[in-house]
């Protein structure tokens, strides 16, 4: 999970999904491996498109990738 | 290295080259003391279509980035352009300063300075994107 407002899990759910690679992962959201690993780290904030793409890639909500935190 | 490392670099390298080859066709032109309609008829379609292919090229770049890498291209897009305001009032209140308003700046060397404008524009743009892309500090 990354520290700011907006915490993800997709480190979580890589390692549930059989140690999903961020290239695996990048290439199913059809970006770069650098933009996975920004978005992992908490360093950029995905777009809503992105971020459906991300939770579609997992299987899962988009609540269930980001947390807003107030 | 990633792609948008790797073209910024490329961008770099071609404004670098164009700055000498620029300076030469200047040379020229001043020799031939090129002035009147004609030529700045052959200078607008020159520079057009050269302006109109890099805009071109630029775009079909642009399209294959991905959303991080755009906000990336356009804040540091930005932030060459702050540079190269900042160097043209440098440059244009440090002349004018130094110089003295009474002092004589051969015309020549407008354009040069122009293009020399840009490629210190683009050395800050590629430099931004070399340490955006590396921090990962590129967030709005």
């Amino acid at each position: 999970m990354s520290s700011g407002e907006i915490l993800n899990n997709i480190r979580r759910l890589r390692f549930n999904n059989g140690e999903m690679t961020q290239e695996q992962l990048a290439g199913k959201c059809s970006v770069t491996r650098q933009t996975i690993i920004a978005i992992e780290k908490g360093n950029y904030s995905p777009s809503l498109t992105l971020a459906f793409k991300i939770a579609k890639a997992f299987g899962v909500g988009v609540e269930d990738v980001f947390e807003f935190m107030d | 290295m990633s792609k948008l490392e790797r073209n910024s670099c490329i961008e770099l390298a071609s404004v670098t080259i164009s700055v000498p080859i620029f300076t030469l066709m200047m040379h020229y032109i001043a020799r031939e003391n090129a002035k009147g309609l004609v030529f700045i008829l052959i200078t607008v379609v020159i520079v057009g279509i050269t302006l109109f292919a890099c805009t071109l090229a630029e775009k079909k770049v642009i399209e294959r980035y991905d959303e991080r890498e755009k906000k990336i291209k356009f804040k540091t897009f930005r932030w060459s352009a702050y540079v190269f305001v900042g160097y043209v009032m440098l440059m244009s209140f440090g002349a004018f300063f130094t110089v003295g308003g009474a002092g004589t700046i051969e015309v020549v060397h407008l354009p040069i300075f122009f293009v020399v404008g840009c490629f210190i524009a683009q050395l800050a743009q590629t430099a931004m994107t070399i340490i955006l892309c590396n921090t990962g500090a590129d967030d709005e």
